[in-house]
Protein backbone atom coordinates (compact mmCIF):
# COMPACT_ATOMS: atom_id res chain seq x y z
CA UNK A 1 0.00 0.00 0.00
CA UNK A 2 2.14 2.33 1.39
CA UNK A 3 5.64 2.36 -0.50
CA UNK A 4 8.50 4.20 1.20
CA UNK A 5 9.91 8.01 0.99
CA UNK A 6 13.22 6.99 -0.44
CA UNK A 7 11.65 5.16 -3.40
CA UNK A 8 11.12 9.14 -5.25
CA UNK A 9 13.15 11.70 -5.89
CA UNK A 10 11.76 15.22 -6.24
CA UNK A 11 13.44 17.23 -8.92
CA UNK A 12 11.68 20.36 -8.97
CA UNK A 13 8.95 22.35 -7.49
CA UNK A 14 5.91 22.42 -10.29
CA UNK A 15 3.40 24.44 -8.40
CA UNK A 16 1.64 25.44 -4.83
CA UNK A 17 -1.37 25.46 -4.19
CA UNK A 18 -3.59 26.52 -0.73
CA UNK A 19 -2.59 22.67 0.36
CA UNK A 20 -0.33 20.91 -1.22
CA UNK A 21 2.70 21.68 -2.93
CA UNK A 22 3.25 20.00 -6.51
CA UNK A 23 6.73 18.55 -7.64
CA UNK A 24 8.16 16.87 -10.22
CA UNK A 25 9.22 13.45 -9.42
CA UNK A 26 11.11 10.22 -10.51
CA UNK A 27 11.61 6.84 -9.49
CA UNK A 28 14.78 4.41 -10.04
CA UNK A 29 13.25 3.19 -13.21
CA UNK A 30 13.63 7.24 -14.59
CA UNK A 31 9.66 7.31 -15.01
CA UNK A 32 8.32 11.08 -14.21
CA UNK A 33 5.47 11.23 -11.50
CA UNK A 34 3.91 14.19 -10.20
CA UNK A 35 4.42 14.04 -6.19
CA UNK A 36 1.81 16.24 -4.36
CA UNK A 37 2.94 16.75 -0.86
CA UNK A 38 0.01 18.04 1.12
CA UNK A 39 0.82 20.37 3.83
CA UNK A 40 0.13 19.88 7.70
CA UNK A 41 0.86 22.90 9.30
CA UNK A 42 1.67 21.18 12.86
CA UNK A 43 -1.29 19.65 12.84
CA UNK A 44 -2.81 22.99 14.19
CA UNK A 45 -6.24 22.33 12.21
CA UNK A 46 -5.99 19.00 10.67
CA UNK A 47 -5.26 17.67 7.38
CA UNK A 48 -7.13 20.25 4.73
CA UNK A 49 -10.28 18.30 3.47
CA UNK A 50 -10.11 19.03 0.16
CA UNK A 51 -6.74 16.76 0.17
CA UNK A 52 -9.18 14.35 2.16
CA UNK A 53 -11.47 14.56 -0.94
CA UNK A 54 -9.12 13.85 -3.56
CA UNK A 55 -6.96 10.91 -1.66
CA UNK A 56 -10.18 9.51 -0.62
CA UNK A 57 -11.40 9.49 -4.43
CA UNK A 58 -8.91 8.99 -6.15
CA UNK A 59 -7.87 6.11 -4.27
CA UNK A 60 -10.61 4.32 -5.53
CA UNK A 61 -10.82 5.40 -8.75
CA UNK A 62 -8.92 3.67 -11.90
CA UNK A 63 -9.94 5.25 -15.69
CA UNK A 64 -7.59 6.03 -18.36
CA UNK A 65 -9.69 10.02 -18.76
CA UNK A 66 -9.26 10.08 -14.77
CA UNK A 67 -6.05 11.10 -13.25
CA UNK A 68 -4.24 8.32 -11.51
CA UNK A 69 -2.89 7.73 -8.48
CA UNK A 70 0.18 5.82 -8.69
CA UNK A 71 1.10 5.81 -4.90
CA UNK A 72 1.12 6.85 -1.86
CA UNK A 73 3.68 7.22 1.26
CA UNK A 74 4.42 9.39 4.31
CA UNK A 75 7.67 10.85 5.12
CA UNK A 76 8.67 14.04 7.85
CA UNK A 77 5.19 13.85 8.61
CA UNK A 78 3.95 14.75 5.55
CA UNK A 79 1.20 12.69 2.61
CA UNK A 80 2.90 12.60 -0.15
CA UNK A 81 0.28 11.49 -3.58
CA UNK A 82 2.19 10.09 -6.66
CA UNK A 83 0.36 11.35 -9.46
CA UNK A 84 0.52 10.71 -12.54
CA UNK A 85 2.83 13.47 -14.35
CA UNK A 86 0.83 15.30 -16.92
CA UNK A 87 2.05 18.08 -19.36
CA UNK A 88 -0.71 20.21 -20.32
CA UNK A 89 -4.47 21.24 -19.91
CA UNK A 90 -7.72 22.26 -21.61
CA UNK A 91 -6.99 26.01 -20.39
CA UNK A 92 -3.41 26.14 -22.09
CA UNK A 93 -4.43 24.97 -25.66
CA UNK A 94 -7.69 26.95 -25.83
CA UNK A 95 -5.35 29.98 -25.20
CA UNK A 96 -2.98 28.73 -27.26
CA UNK A 97 -4.18 30.86 -30.51
CA UNK A 98 -1.92 29.33 -32.41
CA UNK A 99 -3.43 26.07 -32.84
CA UNK A 100 -5.97 25.40 -34.61
CA UNK A 101 -8.72 22.98 -33.77
CA UNK A 102 -10.72 20.91 -36.06
CA UNK A 103 -14.31 19.87 -35.33
CA UNK A 104 -13.08 16.29 -34.93
CA UNK A 105 -10.40 17.72 -32.01
CA UNK A 106 -13.23 19.00 -30.27
CA UNK A 107 -14.66 16.12 -30.46
CA UNK A 108 -12.13 13.49 -29.27
CA UNK A 109 -11.92 16.04 -26.08
CA UNK A 110 -15.17 15.93 -24.90
CA UNK A 111 -15.67 11.90 -25.85
CA UNK A 112 -12.54 11.48 -23.07
CA UNK A 113 -14.07 14.62 -20.61
CA UNK A 114 -17.24 12.63 -20.84
CA UNK A 115 -16.07 8.82 -20.55
CA UNK A 116 -13.60 9.99 -17.51
CA UNK A 117 -16.78 11.64 -16.29
CA UNK A 118 -19.51 9.07 -16.82
CA UNK A 119 -16.99 6.68 -14.81
CA UNK A 120 -16.79 9.12 -11.74
CA UNK A 121 -20.85 9.25 -12.08
CA UNK A 122 -21.17 5.46 -12.23
CA UNK A 123 -19.20 5.35 -8.92
CA UNK A 124 -21.39 7.69 -7.65
CA UNK A 125 -18.63 10.94 -7.47
CA UNK A 126 -19.98 13.75 -8.41
CA UNK A 127 -17.16 15.95 -9.07
CA UNK A 128 -18.27 20.08 -8.98
CA UNK A 129 -15.04 22.01 -10.28
CA UNK A 130 -14.95 20.66 -14.12
CA UNK A 131 -13.09 23.36 -15.82
CA UNK A 132 -11.23 23.23 -18.78
CA UNK A 133 -8.25 23.87 -16.47
CA UNK A 134 -9.03 20.50 -14.53
CA UNK A 135 -9.05 18.84 -17.69
CA UNK A 136 -4.99 17.82 -17.99
CA UNK A 137 -3.17 16.30 -21.45
CA UNK A 138 -1.21 13.45 -21.02
CA UNK A 139 2.21 13.61 -23.47
CA UNK A 140 -0.32 10.81 -25.28
CA UNK A 141 -2.99 13.16 -25.93
CA UNK A 142 -4.86 11.60 -23.25
CA UNK A 143 -7.13 13.54 -21.47
CA UNK A 144 -7.21 13.21 -17.70
CA UNK A 145 -9.74 14.57 -15.24
CA UNK A 146 -7.84 16.15 -12.19
CA UNK A 147 -8.82 17.99 -9.32
CA UNK A 148 -10.98 16.41 -6.81
CA UNK A 149 -10.97 18.92 -4.34
CA UNK A 150 -14.20 19.74 -4.30
CA UNK A 151 -15.58 15.45 -5.49
CA UNK A 152 -18.68 14.43 -2.98
CA UNK A 153 -20.87 10.87 -2.95
CA UNK A 154 -24.00 11.86 -4.72
CA UNK A 155 -26.55 13.35 -1.99
CA UNK A 156 -29.28 10.91 -0.70
CA UNK A 157 -32.67 13.33 -1.25
CA UNK A 158 -33.21 14.60 2.11
CA UNK A 159 -29.12 15.84 2.30
CA UNK A 160 -28.19 19.54 1.93
CA UNK A 161 -25.10 20.21 -0.01
CA UNK A 162 -23.45 23.58 -0.42
CA UNK A 163 -24.56 25.61 -3.36
CA UNK A 164 -21.16 26.81 -3.83
CA UNK A 165 -19.40 24.72 -5.82
CA UNK A 166 -17.90 24.94 -9.17
CA UNK A 167 -15.78 27.26 -10.33
CA UNK A 168 -18.38 30.72 -11.57
CA UNK A 169 -18.19 30.55 -14.97
CA UNK A 170 -19.05 26.52 -15.44
CA UNK A 171 -21.53 26.93 -12.39
CA UNK A 172 -25.17 25.48 -13.44
CA UNK A 173 -28.25 27.81 -12.60
CA UNK A 174 -29.65 25.73 -10.21
CA UNK A 175 -26.17 26.57 -8.01
CA UNK A 176 -26.47 30.26 -9.13
CA UNK A 177 -30.38 30.17 -7.85
CA UNK A 178 -28.45 28.73 -4.87
CA UNK A 179 -29.98 25.29 -4.88
CA UNK A 180 -29.25 22.85 -2.05
CA UNK A 181 -30.29 19.73 -3.65
CA UNK A 182 -28.73 18.61 -7.01
CA UNK A 183 -26.98 16.17 -8.40
CA UNK A 184 -24.68 15.01 -11.29
CA UNK A 185 -26.36 17.25 -13.68
CA UNK A 186 -24.09 20.08 -12.08
CA UNK A 187 -20.96 18.67 -13.99
CA UNK A 188 -23.11 18.27 -17.64
CA UNK A 189 -23.81 21.84 -17.20
CA UNK A 190 -19.92 22.44 -16.82
CA UNK A 191 -19.19 20.02 -19.49
CA UNK A 192 -21.53 22.05 -21.72
CA UNK A 193 -19.90 25.27 -21.25
CA UNK A 194 -16.40 24.18 -22.11
CA UNK A 195 -18.00 22.10 -25.61
CA UNK A 196 -19.09 26.04 -25.76
CA UNK A 197 -15.48 27.23 -24.70
CA UNK A 198 -13.88 25.02 -26.98
CA UNK A 199 -16.13 25.97 -30.27
CA UNK A 200 -15.66 29.45 -29.70
CA UNK A 201 -12.27 29.65 -28.22
CA UNK A 202 -12.91 32.16 -25.56
CA UNK A 203 -15.28 31.49 -22.33
CA UNK A 204 -18.85 31.03 -23.11
CA UNK A 205 -20.89 32.72 -19.61
CA UNK A 206 -17.78 34.75 -18.33
CA UNK A 207 -19.43 36.19 -15.40
CA UNK A 208 -17.26 38.90 -13.59
CA UNK A 209 -19.23 38.23 -10.37
CA UNK A 210 -21.74 35.52 -8.90
CA UNK A 211 -24.09 37.72 -9.30
CA UNK A 212 -23.30 39.26 -12.56
CA UNK A 213 -23.37 35.27 -13.57
CA UNK A 214 -26.65 35.01 -13.02
CA UNK A 215 -27.41 37.92 -15.10
CA UNK A 216 -25.37 36.98 -18.35
CA UNK A 217 -26.50 33.10 -17.80
CA UNK A 218 -30.16 35.03 -18.37
CA UNK A 219 -29.02 37.00 -20.93
CA UNK A 220 -27.14 34.58 -22.85
CA UNK A 221 -29.63 31.90 -22.48
CA UNK A 222 -32.97 33.33 -21.95
CA UNK A 223 -34.39 34.23 -18.25
CA UNK A 224 -35.70 31.25 -16.85
CA UNK A 225 -39.14 30.52 -16.32
CA UNK A 226 -41.49 27.72 -14.47
CA UNK A 227 -42.84 26.88 -17.95
CA UNK A 228 -38.95 25.80 -19.09
CA UNK A 229 -38.04 24.87 -15.37
CA UNK A 230 -40.75 23.90 -13.07
CA UNK A 231 -39.78 24.41 -9.49
CA UNK A 232 -36.99 27.65 -10.49
CA UNK A 233 -39.36 29.98 -8.64
CA UNK A 234 -38.97 28.01 -5.50
CA UNK A 235 -35.14 28.24 -5.23
CA UNK A 236 -33.49 30.21 -2.36
CA UNK A 237 -32.24 33.13 -4.13
CA UNK A 238 -34.76 33.28 -6.97
CA UNK A 239 -37.30 36.04 -5.61
CA UNK A 240 -34.31 38.21 -4.92
CA UNK A 241 -32.84 37.89 -7.93
CA UNK A 242 -35.51 38.35 -9.76
CA UNK A 243 -36.27 41.99 -8.06
CA UNK A 244 -32.62 42.96 -8.75
CA UNK A 245 -32.65 41.75 -12.22
CA UNK A 246 -35.36 43.76 -14.22
CA UNK A 247 -35.18 42.82 -17.37
CA UNK A 248 -36.45 39.83 -18.74
CA UNK A 249 -34.72 38.08 -22.02
CA UNK A 250 -36.33 35.59 -23.77
CA UNK A 251 -35.01 32.20 -24.78
CA UNK A 252 -32.87 32.14 -27.99
CA UNK A 253 -34.31 30.63 -31.29
CA UNK A 254 -31.71 27.43 -32.12
CA UNK A 255 -31.01 30.09 -35.29
CA UNK A 256 -29.85 32.35 -32.86
CA UNK A 257 -27.64 29.66 -31.27
CA UNK A 258 -26.15 28.14 -34.45
CA UNK A 259 -25.34 31.86 -35.59
CA UNK A 260 -23.14 31.94 -32.27
CA UNK A 261 -21.58 28.28 -33.01
CA UNK A 262 -20.73 29.11 -37.08
CA UNK A 263 -18.79 25.64 -37.70
CA UNK A 264 -21.09 23.46 -35.41
CA UNK A 265 -23.67 20.67 -37.07
CA UNK A 266 -27.08 20.47 -35.92
CA UNK A 267 -25.47 17.20 -33.43
CA UNK A 268 -23.45 19.34 -32.38
CA UNK A 269 -25.65 21.75 -31.35
CA UNK A 270 -28.27 19.77 -29.88
CA UNK A 271 -25.97 18.12 -27.55
CA UNK A 272 -25.04 21.13 -26.89
CA UNK A 273 -28.61 22.73 -25.91
CA UNK A 274 -29.46 19.52 -23.70
CA UNK A 275 -26.41 20.03 -21.89
CA UNK A 276 -27.24 23.58 -21.32
CA UNK A 277 -30.98 23.01 -19.79
CA UNK A 278 -31.77 25.08 -17.20
CA UNK A 279 -33.93 22.00 -16.09
CA UNK A 280 -31.39 20.07 -15.05
CA UNK A 281 -33.72 17.15 -14.93
CA UNK A 282 -33.84 17.65 -18.51
CA UNK A 283 -30.13 17.63 -19.14
CA UNK A 284 -28.68 14.05 -20.47
CA UNK A 285 -26.38 11.75 -18.42
CA UNK A 286 -22.97 11.44 -19.30
CA UNK A 287 -24.05 7.79 -20.86
CA UNK A 288 -27.29 9.63 -22.90
CA UNK A 289 -24.27 12.22 -24.14
CA UNK A 290 -22.01 9.48 -24.89
CA UNK A 291 -24.49 7.62 -27.24
CA UNK A 292 -25.79 11.04 -28.86
CA UNK A 293 -25.85 11.15 -32.59
CA UNK A 294 -22.72 13.69 -32.16
CA UNK A 295 -20.32 10.63 -31.00
CA UNK A 296 -22.25 7.62 -32.52
CA UNK A 297 -23.41 9.15 -35.78
CA UNK A 298 -22.28 12.41 -37.15
CA UNK A 299 -19.33 12.24 -38.87
CA UNK A 300 -16.09 13.11 -38.31
CA UNK A 301 -14.99 10.48 -36.09
CA UNK A 302 -13.17 11.99 -32.79
CA UNK A 303 -9.13 12.54 -33.56
CA UNK A 304 -6.86 10.13 -32.44
CA UNK A 305 -5.43 11.21 -28.84
CA UNK A 306 -2.15 11.24 -30.18
CA UNK A 307 -3.14 13.42 -33.57
CA UNK A 308 -4.30 16.39 -31.36
CA UNK A 309 -3.10 19.56 -31.16
CA UNK A 310 -0.11 20.37 -29.34
CA UNK A 311 1.09 23.57 -28.36
CA UNK A 312 5.09 23.58 -29.42
CA UNK A 313 6.60 23.45 -25.76
CA UNK A 314 4.14 20.02 -25.64
CA UNK A 315 6.93 17.27 -24.19
CA UNK A 316 6.72 14.25 -22.66
CA UNK B 1 -20.98 5.01 -0.21
CA UNK B 2 -18.97 5.34 -3.19
CA UNK B 3 -17.06 3.50 -6.00
CA UNK B 4 -17.30 -0.51 -6.60
CA UNK B 5 -16.80 -2.58 -3.46
CA UNK B 6 -15.42 -5.35 -6.09
CA UNK B 7 -12.59 -2.65 -7.27
CA UNK B 8 -12.15 -1.18 -3.71
CA UNK B 9 -8.92 -0.35 -1.91
CA UNK B 10 -11.02 -2.00 0.96
CA UNK B 11 -11.37 -5.08 -0.73
CA UNK B 12 -7.33 -5.00 -2.12
CA UNK B 13 -6.14 -3.92 1.61
CA UNK B 14 -8.73 -4.04 4.20
CA UNK B 15 -9.73 -7.77 3.94
CA UNK B 16 -7.71 -10.21 5.24
CA UNK B 17 -7.37 -13.60 6.68
CA UNK B 18 -7.50 -14.34 10.24
CA UNK B 19 -4.01 -15.25 9.97
CA UNK B 20 -3.08 -12.46 8.78
CA UNK B 21 -4.77 -10.58 11.69
CA UNK B 22 -2.71 -12.43 14.21
CA UNK B 23 0.30 -11.66 12.44
CA UNK B 24 -0.54 -8.26 12.39
CA UNK B 25 -1.39 -8.04 15.87
CA UNK B 26 1.85 -10.53 17.25
CA UNK B 27 3.98 -8.13 15.50
CA UNK B 28 2.83 -5.08 17.14
CA UNK B 29 3.04 -7.08 20.49
CA UNK B 30 6.56 -8.07 19.93
CA UNK B 31 7.58 -4.67 18.82
CA UNK B 32 6.55 -2.97 22.15
CA UNK B 33 8.44 -6.06 24.30
CA UNK B 34 11.64 -4.94 21.91
CA UNK B 35 11.06 -1.50 22.52
CA UNK B 36 10.82 -2.20 26.23
CA UNK B 37 7.54 -0.21 26.04
CA UNK B 38 6.74 0.78 29.68
CA UNK B 39 2.82 -0.49 28.85
CA UNK B 40 4.43 -4.23 27.23
CA UNK B 41 3.50 -5.94 30.22
CA UNK B 42 0.53 -4.92 31.40
CA UNK B 43 -3.15 -6.93 30.78
CA UNK B 44 -5.37 -6.13 28.65
CA UNK B 45 -7.92 -8.79 30.02
CA UNK B 46 -10.35 -10.28 27.55
CA UNK B 47 -9.79 -8.34 23.76
CA UNK B 48 -13.13 -8.38 23.65
CA UNK B 49 -14.04 -6.25 26.55
CA UNK B 50 -11.86 -3.31 25.77
CA UNK B 51 -13.17 -3.31 22.02
CA UNK B 52 -16.65 -3.14 23.81
CA UNK B 53 -14.75 -0.41 25.75
CA UNK B 54 -14.18 2.01 23.12
CA UNK B 55 -16.93 0.51 20.99
CA UNK B 56 -18.75 2.55 23.99
CA UNK B 57 -16.75 5.43 23.74
CA UNK B 58 -16.97 6.31 20.05
CA UNK B 59 -20.77 6.01 20.30
CA UNK B 60 -20.99 8.17 23.31
CA UNK B 61 -19.23 10.57 21.10
CA UNK B 62 -20.46 10.50 18.20
CA UNK B 63 -23.85 11.08 19.54
CA UNK B 64 -23.00 13.98 21.48
CA UNK B 65 -21.95 15.66 18.13
CA UNK B 66 -25.21 14.19 16.29
CA UNK B 67 -23.58 12.34 14.05
CA UNK B 68 -25.75 10.37 11.52
CA UNK B 69 -25.49 6.81 11.78
CA UNK B 70 -23.34 6.35 8.24
CA UNK B 71 -20.72 8.24 10.04
CA UNK B 72 -20.30 6.46 13.07
CA UNK B 73 -20.26 3.28 11.31
CA UNK B 74 -17.26 4.58 8.93
CA UNK B 75 -15.60 5.78 12.19
CA UNK B 76 -15.91 2.61 13.60
CA UNK B 77 -14.40 0.63 11.09
CA UNK B 78 -11.32 2.92 11.18
CA UNK B 79 -11.09 2.47 14.83
CA UNK B 80 -10.72 -1.37 13.82
CA UNK B 81 -8.70 -0.84 11.07
CA UNK B 82 -5.88 1.48 13.83
CA UNK B 83 -5.99 -1.43 16.09
CA UNK B 84 -5.94 -3.69 13.43
CA UNK B 85 -1.86 -2.32 13.24
CA UNK B 86 -1.63 -0.85 16.12
CA UNK B 87 -1.96 -1.99 20.29
CA UNK B 88 -3.93 0.13 22.38
CA UNK B 89 -1.48 -0.09 25.15
CA UNK B 90 0.79 2.28 23.02
CA UNK B 91 -1.76 5.09 22.37
CA UNK B 92 -4.12 7.28 24.48
CA UNK B 93 -7.91 5.36 23.04
CA UNK B 94 -9.45 8.74 23.86
CA UNK B 95 -7.85 10.54 21.63
CA UNK B 96 -7.36 7.98 18.80
CA UNK B 97 -11.61 7.94 18.94
CA UNK B 98 -11.61 11.50 18.83
CA UNK B 99 -9.52 11.24 15.60
CA UNK B 100 -11.73 8.28 14.07
CA UNK B 101 -14.78 10.98 14.44
CA UNK B 102 -13.24 13.96 13.27
CA UNK B 103 -12.10 12.13 10.03
CA UNK B 104 -15.24 10.04 9.24
CA UNK B 105 -16.98 13.32 9.58
CA UNK B 106 -14.81 14.65 6.72
CA UNK B 107 -15.55 12.19 5.01
CA UNK B 108 -19.21 11.88 5.24
CA UNK B 109 -19.76 15.68 4.56
CA UNK B 110 -20.24 16.45 7.93
CA UNK B 111 -16.99 18.43 8.65
CA UNK B 112 -16.69 19.58 12.47
CA UNK B 113 -13.55 22.06 13.43
CA UNK B 114 -11.08 20.13 15.36
CA UNK B 115 -10.91 22.54 17.93
CA UNK B 116 -14.84 22.28 19.12
CA UNK B 117 -14.49 18.37 18.27
CA UNK B 118 -11.52 18.01 20.93
CA UNK B 119 -13.49 20.46 23.27
CA UNK B 120 -16.70 17.94 23.21
CA UNK B 121 -14.66 15.18 23.43
CA UNK B 122 -12.97 16.70 26.57
CA UNK B 123 -15.99 17.71 28.18
CA UNK B 124 -17.13 13.65 27.93
CA UNK B 125 -13.42 12.88 29.20
CA UNK B 126 -11.99 16.00 31.16
CA UNK B 127 -9.24 13.54 32.29
CA UNK B 128 -8.33 11.78 29.17
CA UNK B 129 -8.09 14.06 26.46
CA UNK B 130 -5.54 16.89 26.59
CA UNK B 131 -7.29 20.45 25.33
CA UNK B 132 -4.84 20.44 23.01
CA UNK B 133 -6.53 19.80 19.27
CA UNK B 134 -2.68 19.17 17.57
CA UNK B 135 -2.74 16.47 19.50
CA UNK B 136 -6.17 14.69 17.72
CA UNK B 137 -4.72 16.50 14.48
CA UNK B 138 -1.61 14.31 14.88
CA UNK B 139 -3.61 10.98 15.35
CA UNK B 140 -5.63 11.80 12.37
CA UNK B 141 -2.14 11.77 10.72
CA UNK B 142 -1.14 8.52 12.23
CA UNK B 143 -4.77 6.78 11.30
CA UNK B 144 -4.67 8.33 8.34
CA UNK B 145 -0.85 6.53 7.88
CA UNK B 146 -1.85 3.33 9.26
CA UNK B 147 -4.87 3.10 7.22
CA UNK B 148 -2.68 3.24 4.08
CA UNK B 149 -4.58 6.48 3.42
CA UNK B 150 -7.50 3.93 2.49
CA UNK B 151 -10.67 6.28 3.63
CA UNK B 152 -13.51 5.27 1.75
CA UNK B 153 -15.43 2.05 3.31
CA UNK B 154 -18.53 -0.17 2.49
CA UNK B 155 -20.85 -0.83 4.95
CA UNK B 156 -23.12 -3.77 5.21
CA UNK B 157 -26.62 -1.63 6.21
CA UNK B 158 -27.15 -1.21 2.72
CA UNK B 159 -26.83 -4.71 1.78
CA UNK B 160 -29.29 -5.65 4.56
CA UNK B 161 -31.73 -3.45 3.47
CA UNK B 162 -31.54 -4.84 -0.32
CA UNK B 163 -31.59 -8.52 0.98
CA UNK B 164 -34.93 -7.63 3.19
CA UNK B 165 -35.93 -6.80 -0.61
CA UNK B 166 -35.19 -9.25 -2.33
CA UNK B 167 -36.11 -11.51 0.04
CA UNK B 168 -40.44 -10.89 0.18
CA UNK B 169 -40.11 -10.44 -3.49
CA UNK B 170 -39.04 -14.37 -3.63
CA UNK B 171 -41.15 -15.56 -1.25
CA UNK B 172 -44.16 -13.11 -1.60
CA UNK B 173 -45.39 -13.42 1.89
CA UNK B 174 -43.98 -16.26 3.32
CA UNK B 175 -40.40 -14.89 3.95
CA UNK B 176 -40.59 -10.98 5.22
CA UNK B 177 -38.55 -9.70 7.38
CA UNK B 178 -40.39 -7.92 10.30
CA UNK B 179 -39.71 -4.83 11.71
CA UNK B 180 -38.78 -6.39 14.94
CA UNK B 181 -35.78 -8.16 13.14
CA UNK B 182 -34.54 -5.93 10.91
CA UNK B 183 -34.30 -3.79 13.66
CA UNK B 184 -32.66 -6.55 15.95
CA UNK B 185 -30.12 -7.23 12.70
CA UNK B 186 -29.70 -3.62 12.63
CA UNK B 187 -28.21 -3.11 15.93
CA UNK B 188 -26.13 -6.53 15.42
CA UNK B 189 -24.15 -4.92 12.72
CA UNK B 190 -23.64 -2.27 14.77
CA UNK B 191 -22.43 -4.44 17.31
CA UNK B 192 -20.38 -6.03 14.30
CA UNK B 193 -17.55 -3.60 14.72
CA UNK B 194 -16.91 -4.73 17.77
CA UNK B 195 -15.40 -8.07 16.49
CA UNK B 196 -13.40 -8.68 13.50
CA UNK B 197 -15.74 -9.07 10.81
CA UNK B 198 -15.15 -6.00 9.17
CA UNK B 199 -11.76 -6.85 8.73
CA UNK B 200 -12.57 -10.72 7.36
CA UNK B 201 -15.37 -10.61 5.46
CA UNK B 202 -17.20 -8.35 2.78
CA UNK B 203 -19.86 -6.23 4.08
CA UNK B 204 -22.92 -8.27 2.06
CA UNK B 205 -21.87 -11.78 4.45
CA UNK B 206 -21.85 -9.50 7.67
CA UNK B 207 -25.45 -8.57 6.25
CA UNK B 208 -26.54 -12.30 5.76
CA UNK B 209 -25.26 -12.97 9.06
CA UNK B 210 -26.97 -10.39 11.02
CA UNK B 211 -30.34 -11.16 9.78
CA UNK B 212 -29.76 -15.25 10.47
CA UNK B 213 -29.01 -13.86 14.34
CA UNK B 214 -32.00 -11.46 14.05
CA UNK B 215 -34.26 -14.44 13.00
CA UNK B 216 -32.83 -16.63 15.42
CA UNK B 217 -32.90 -14.49 18.48
CA UNK B 218 -36.30 -12.81 17.20
CA UNK B 219 -38.11 -16.21 17.03
CA UNK B 220 -41.35 -16.68 18.81
CA UNK B 221 -40.43 -19.20 21.79
CA UNK B 222 -43.05 -21.17 24.03
CA UNK B 223 -45.80 -22.83 22.49
CA UNK B 224 -45.64 -26.26 20.34
CA UNK B 225 -47.25 -24.17 17.51
CA UNK B 226 -44.99 -20.89 17.63
CA UNK B 227 -41.83 -23.15 17.77
CA UNK B 228 -43.55 -24.65 14.13
CA UNK B 229 -43.44 -21.40 12.83
CA UNK B 230 -40.18 -19.69 13.56
CA UNK B 231 -38.56 -23.52 12.66
CA UNK B 232 -40.62 -23.41 8.98
CA UNK B 233 -39.22 -19.42 8.68
CA UNK B 234 -35.49 -20.54 9.51
CA UNK B 235 -35.71 -23.20 7.55
CA UNK B 236 -36.98 -20.37 4.66
CA UNK B 237 -34.01 -18.20 5.39
CA UNK B 238 -31.85 -21.02 5.13
CA UNK B 239 -33.43 -22.68 1.92
CA UNK B 240 -33.04 -18.71 0.67
CA UNK B 241 -29.28 -18.57 1.82
CA UNK B 242 -28.72 -21.51 -0.34
CA UNK B 243 -30.49 -20.00 -3.38
CA UNK B 244 -28.70 -16.57 -3.41
CA UNK B 245 -25.43 -18.63 -3.82
CA UNK B 246 -23.95 -16.75 -0.80
CA UNK B 247 -20.76 -18.79 0.82
CA UNK B 248 -22.78 -20.64 3.83
CA UNK B 249 -19.61 -21.44 5.30
CA UNK B 250 -18.57 -17.45 5.66
CA UNK B 251 -21.53 -16.89 6.85
CA UNK B 252 -21.71 -19.53 10.06
CA UNK B 253 -18.50 -18.09 10.67
CA UNK B 254 -19.51 -14.95 11.37
CA UNK B 255 -23.06 -16.04 12.94
CA UNK B 256 -20.29 -17.75 15.64
CA UNK B 257 -18.43 -14.58 16.14
CA UNK B 258 -21.44 -12.40 16.72
CA UNK B 259 -22.45 -15.17 18.90
CA UNK B 260 -19.36 -15.24 20.82
CA UNK B 261 -19.35 -11.64 21.02
CA UNK B 262 -22.55 -11.64 22.88
CA UNK B 263 -21.60 -14.30 25.52
CA UNK B 264 -18.71 -12.28 26.21
CA UNK B 265 -20.86 -9.08 26.52
CA UNK B 266 -22.51 -10.55 30.03
CA UNK B 267 -19.46 -10.65 31.78
CA UNK B 268 -18.01 -7.19 30.65
CA UNK B 269 -17.52 -4.49 33.24
CA UNK B 270 -17.62 -1.06 32.16
CA UNK B 271 -15.31 -0.02 35.39
CA UNK B 272 -12.71 -2.38 35.01
CA UNK B 273 -11.63 -1.46 31.56
CA UNK B 274 -11.54 2.23 32.12
CA UNK B 275 -9.07 1.09 35.19
CA UNK B 276 -7.13 -0.54 32.52
CA UNK B 277 -7.21 2.23 30.03
CA UNK B 278 -6.29 5.12 32.69
CA UNK B 279 -3.36 2.87 33.69
CA UNK B 280 -2.44 2.82 29.88
CA UNK B 281 -2.81 6.34 29.40
CA UNK B 282 -0.97 7.11 32.90
CA UNK B 283 2.08 5.74 32.19
CA UNK B 284 2.28 6.99 28.41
Amino acid sequence: MAASANKYKLIKKLGEGTYAVVYKATDAQNNTYAVKRIKLGEFKDGIDISAIRELKFLQEIRHVNVIALYDVYSDQETLNLVLEFLVSDLEHIIQDKSLIFQTADIKAWMLMSLRGLHHCHRSYIMHRDLKPSNLLIAADGNIKIADFGLARVAAYPQEYLTPTVVTRWYRAPELLLGSRHYTESVDIWAMGAIFAELMLRTPYIPGASDFDQVELTFRVLGTPTEEIWPGVSSLPLYDDLMTKITQRHPVPPPSEISLRFMAASTAALNLLNSMLEYDPSKRPTTESALLSPYFVEELPRPTKPQNLPKPPSFSS
Amino acid sequence: MAANYWESTQRKHWQVSSECLSQWRNATEERLRLSKHPNANIDLGDPTHIRIFLHGLLVKLGHRLSCRQQILATAELYLARFYAKASVKETNPYAIVTACLYLACKIEEYPQHIRSITAEARALWPDCVSSDSTIIGQCEFYLIEEMGMCLIVHQPYRSLKQFSRSMSDIYQGQLIILPDEMSCAWSVLNDSYITDLPLLYPPHIIALAALFVAVLTKAPRGSVSDTAVSGSRMANLADWLAQCGADLSAISNCVQQLLSLYHSWESYRDSTCQQIISKIINTS
